[in-house]
């Protein structure tokens, strides 16, 4: 405590802290600043690492991988069969993206069993009214004791809604080159879902629920996609971001990357596109943090890629897509990738849990852990904090009288919980467009109320002041409480509601309150939780995204996958953009009570 | 003023039974948490013990009871789940009622009650069936007795069964001489510890128990299971012939440290016996092996009584807004990794530590900076001189 005194003396008898406490709005900005620069600086020379395989067991590409020609044919044999479940619309355009199923998905479903079954594959169907069924095998392990297993997963639609025949063709495929080998010592699982999203996600619960034929707890899950027909293709996109800002074990990650680039492929990831993936400068780094910060906020919002599905259950997963029609590189090549990674992960005997759950990628080869990324979400809700004391400290009302004004402003925040509460369910149940547009205009009708409303409606200032403070408080609290679940989101939010602080009282005495309120109302336009998710969703996702699509992604989100962004958006940041928008209502003084013991205590507890 | 107090219990119990019939799975979800439960105080283990006690089979064979066989006696006089859970409403409301007596004879407000009432702590470890809420009632209790009442046998009574509910809290018997004051001081005495002696010992005769078992596990830390106190974390990485060493250490440190605050605030003419009661209590909270948030919540309910006659303790406190933000995130935040830990898998149990550490370092502060505050009126003569500014040597 002895240098903590001296810290403390100094800075008294510098009259250092009334001095900081009059500059707090300014401080919260400047703590936002860096922790901006905090993320800025990452991808600079110096400042990240380069990946390496931490769990010795893994030994990727150790083993010589033999699926290759001599397999294609019999590939080829089991994709010509799933050609025909599909139809294209003429002879000419074969393009997977205009074809059309012509067999019911049980049809289907008995053929891909018999296939599973001849090379003994023990098969069950999950059944599921509203999903569809979903027909999974289990391939008990030769060796060990069958407690553990490697699910290798082939949904019959991908991400964008293509049949992924080849990818199907090929699981099963992998599923008869691993039946004939002795070396498992985790049972494998092949699941055959109608679709990454919901099918994939409720047949992940029913595994772990209900289902009788299991194969132990799954370590690992690897989604193949390779829609088309086609032969060959160009790269390889991993997708590892998981639900609610779940990732997967940073080695799983290294060795399927390092498989890939093995095998002569080129890595792309968060969309990354062909001709972009060999370069490795500073912006090519710092775009690929940000595409991973914007990926990790919208997983299962937007495009859902398979992986998603498992998470929440302690298991590992990604998926593995293969990009571009023409090019050099062949399908047993591709799946060479789950074969060398299914034996990676065939050697562990652990759990995975050597290497980082947290990080960034910076390239495929470069990442930065969560100490050093942390402290610039951890900076954004001090800033928050410093603005919620600012309310407190720089006002001539003390916190410990005005006890009536405390209460009031305790009571506007439950209220405004109450009301994000029933605004996030009445959406949970329905997604309509006229309700979509409804909660914007509702939202504008809102912020518009202290612009409208300047000459006719008061409210005492202590209020505001208290009402503010407590709002910042709670959003402080929230993204501290949010950024070790999933940094990405704490942090894309905490900045984006940042203009909220640049808020100022207005009072009637004020020279100029209607250029105040403009200014407040402006802040709080581009604060608003769903005027900012809108804008981001149309300008950086316009690819998913076209006007109010994300408000039924984000429901539906919840709905089919488990995944709270939605509710995060409505209980955390809508509460206080509220406060904050009641914060603005012009505002009379009201006297100030002199007490001189109160004044010095509040003083001496700052 | 009765109005106010009977207001103040009817909230109390409307709160407490908005929750529990509102949210009917809220009850087991908490007593699940390590937050508001422990092995030895949860609600799972008195359902189990009351049904091994109503089938007259082994009580503490199976080892997963640890709870006194009394407790399970009077357990077993209500009816299944629901007259449990409205004993634990009941109890928490005499609580209530005890505290505003306490405070109108102190004070003339009834602040203690209203955050008892109110605090989510209190509510929730209510909810949650955890048995502190019997040991926190003979130790309020004890000081309704004395403090109100002065009546020295009840009070003393009172501190056996607490200490007979909970051994971790028995040291707390020694603050309590502070408030044997007046004539025949020795004489009182006397009979302050020979009523606790003679109720202990009849308390075991009743109905005897292998003290190992029940008290044992307490005092040794038996089941390492983590919660948000001190000890988990070190007995899970030590090597195994240290334990019993730093068992013994971790005993004496939290036992121990009682008799220096007893002795240093025994001067009934500069220290309320009460502050340094509440102090020590705040003491045994923060070091005992199984705490739970529901008994912070309890000392968090007793600070107002640091606030009597016109004279505030409180004001003197130096940190009190880093002091709550701290308990903020280390209340908020323990779920999470501990979620982050157990069921996500992707942190571990540093994350859980870390953060009842963060907790532990704001009940630390709080009780020095009360603690501070103590001395201060002490220095100032009993009148309050807040302008005064003093630095610790």
């Amino acid at each position: 405590m002895g240098l903590f005194e001296t810290v403390q003396r100094k800075a008294s008898q510098m009259g250092l802290l009334p001095k900081v406490i009059r500059l707090l709005p300014i401080l919260s900005m400047i703590t936002a600043l860096v922790s901006i620069v905090l993320i800025v600086i990452l991808p600079m020379e110096g400042q990240y690492r380069r990946t390496y395989i931490s769990e010795n067991a893994l030994m990727p590409s150790q083993a010589y991988s033999y699926f290759r020609e001599s397999e294609w044919n019999i590939l080829r044999g089991y994709r010509t069969q799933l050609e025909s479940f599909i139809k294209f619309p003429s002879e000419e355009n074969i393009s997977i993206e205009s074809a059309y199923e012509i067999v019911t998905s049980q049809d289907r479903f008995a053929t891909i069993k018999s296939w599973l079954q001849e090379f003994g594959v023990k098969t069950a169907t999950y059944h599921n009214n509203v999903t569809g069924d979903t027909l999974y095998g289990v391939l008990h392990a030769p060796r060990g004791d069958g407690t553990e297993a490697m699910v290798l997963c082939m949904p019959w639609h991908n991400g964008d809604g293509d049949f992924n025949i080849g990818g199907t063709a090929l699981g099963i495929n992998l599923a008869r080159y691993f039946s004939r080998w002795p070396i498992w010592s985790k049972n494998i699982i092949v699941v055959f879902s109608e679709n990454p999203k919901h099918a994939l996600r409720a047949w992940v619960e029913a595994y772990h629920t209900s289902l009788d034929l299991t194969g132990g707890s799954i370590e690992s899950a690897i989604v193949l996609d390779f829609a088309g027909v086609n032969d060959f293709f160009e790269y390889t996109e991993i997708y590892y971001n998981g639900l609610n800002g779940e990732l997967p074990n940073l080695d799983l990650v290294n060795i399927a990357v390092s498989i890939t680039e093995h095998e002569g492929m080129k890595v792309s990831l968060h969309n990354l596109p062909q001709n972009e993936l060999s370069v490795n400068n500073y912006w090519s780094r710092l775009k690929l943090i940000l595409l991973g910060i914007k990926d990790a906020s919208l997983a299962g919002v937007k495009k859902v890629h398979g992986n998603e599905a498992f998470s929440g259950w302690r298991i590992q997963s990604l998926t593995l897509k293969a990009c571009g029609t023409s090019g050099k590189i062949d399908i047993t090549t591709f799946g060479r990738i789950p074969e060398a990674m299914f034996r990676s992960v065939n050697n562990l005997l652990e759990k995975f849990h050597q290497s980082f759950f947290f990080y960034l990628l910076l390239t495929t080869r470069n990442f930065v852990s969560i100490s050093s990324y942390l402290p610039s979400a951890v900076l954004l809700s001090i800033a928050y904090a410093l603005s919620s004391l600012n309310s407190i400290f720089n006002t001539k009302y003390s916190l410990n009288s005005y006890i009536q004004y405390s209460t009031i402003a305790g009571i506007a925040w439950l209220a405004s919980l109450v009301v994000s509460f029933a605004i996030s369910h009445v959406f949970i149940y329905s997604t309509t467009k006229f309700n979509c547009v409804l909660l914007l205009s509702g939202n504008l009708m809102v912020l518009l109320t202290p612009l409208v409303t300047t000459k006719a409606a008061y409210i005492k200032e202590p209020i505001t002041q208290r009402i503010r403070s407590l709002g910042f408080l709670y959003f402080s609290l929230c993204s501290t409480s949010l950024l070790m679940l999933n940094f990405s989101f704490a942090f894309s939010i905490t900045l984006l509601a940042f203009p909220m602080t640049f808020v100022k009282n207005v009072n009637t005495y004020d020279k100029n309150i209607f250029k105040l309120q403009l200014k407040n109302t402006l802040c709080l336009l581009i604060s608003n939780p769903f005027t900012s998710v809108l804008f981001i969703t149309n300008v950086f996702e316009n690819k998913s995204f076209n006007g109010l699509d994300v408000f039924p992604a984000l429901t539906s989100a919840w709905n089919e996958l488990n995944c709270w962004t939605w509710f995060v958006l409505c209980m955390c940041w809508l509460p206080v953009w509220l406060l904050t928008v009641a914060s603005t209502m012009v505002t009379v003084p009201v006297p100030v009570i002199t007490n001189d013991s109160t004044e010095n205590n509040t003083k001496k507890n700052m | 003023m009765k109005n106010s107090v009977v207001s103040c219990v009817l909230l109390c119990l409307a709160v407490r039974l908005v929750l529990v019939l509102l949210f009917p799975g809220l009850g087991s979800t908490l007593d699940q948490s390590v937050e508001f439960s422990t092995p030895v105080t949860s609600f799972r283990s008195l359902q189990e013990g009351i049904f091994l006690l109503k089938h007259q089979l082994g009580l503490y064979d199976g080892g997963v009871v640890h709870l006194p066989p009394l407790l399970l006696q009077l357990g077993c006089f209500t009816g299944g789940e629901t007259g449990l859970r409205t004993i634990f409403i009941l109890v928490d409301c005499i609580i209530v009622w005890l505290l505003t007596q306490l405070e109108l004879t102190l004070n003339g407000s009834i602040r203690c009650a209203w955050i008892y009432g109110v605090n989510p702590l209190t509510v929730l470890s209510c909810v949650s069936g955890s048995t502190i809420a019997f040991t926190y009632l003979s130790l309020i209790t004890a000081i309704y007795s004395i403090v109100v009442k002065r009546n020295l046998t009840l009070s003393s009574s009172m501190i056996a069964i607490m200490s007979y509910l909970d051994p971790c809290m028995c040291v707390l018997s020694l603050p309590m001489f502070n408030f044997i004051c007046g004539p025949k001081k020795l004489a009182k005495t006397v009979l302050y510890m020979v009523t606790i002696v003679v109720t202990g010992i009849m308390l075991y005769s009743i109905c005897p128990f292998p003290l190992d078992v029940v008290y044992g596990t307490r005092l040794t830390f038996a089941s390492v299971a983590p919660n948000m106190g001190l000890w988990w974390y070190f007995f899970i990485e030590m090597f195994q012939e240290f334990i019993p060493f730093f068992k013994s250490v971790f005993n004496l440190f939290s036992m121990g440290m009682v008799i220096p605050i007893t002795l240093r605030f025994h001067d009934q003419r500069n220290t309320n016996p009460l502050h340094c009661l509440i102090l020590c209590i705040g003491w045994i909270i923060l070091t005992k092996p199984y705490p739970t948030l529901g008994e912070t919540g309890v000392f968090l309910s007793l600070l107002p009584l640091f606030d009597i006659d016109g004279i505030s303790i409180l004001k003197y406190m130096r940190y009190p807004m880093f002091t709550a933000l701290l308990f903020l995130h280390g209340i908020l935040l323990s779920p999470i990794f501990y979620h982050l830990w157990i069921d996500l898998g992707s942190g571990n149990s540093n994350f859980f530590y870390a953060i009842s550490l963060v907790y532990a370092l704001a009940l630390g502060l709080l009780i020095t900076d009360i603690m501070w505050g103590v001395i201060r009126l002490e220095y100032d003569g009993g009148k309050p001189n807040y302008t005064r500014k003093l630095t610790q040597v």
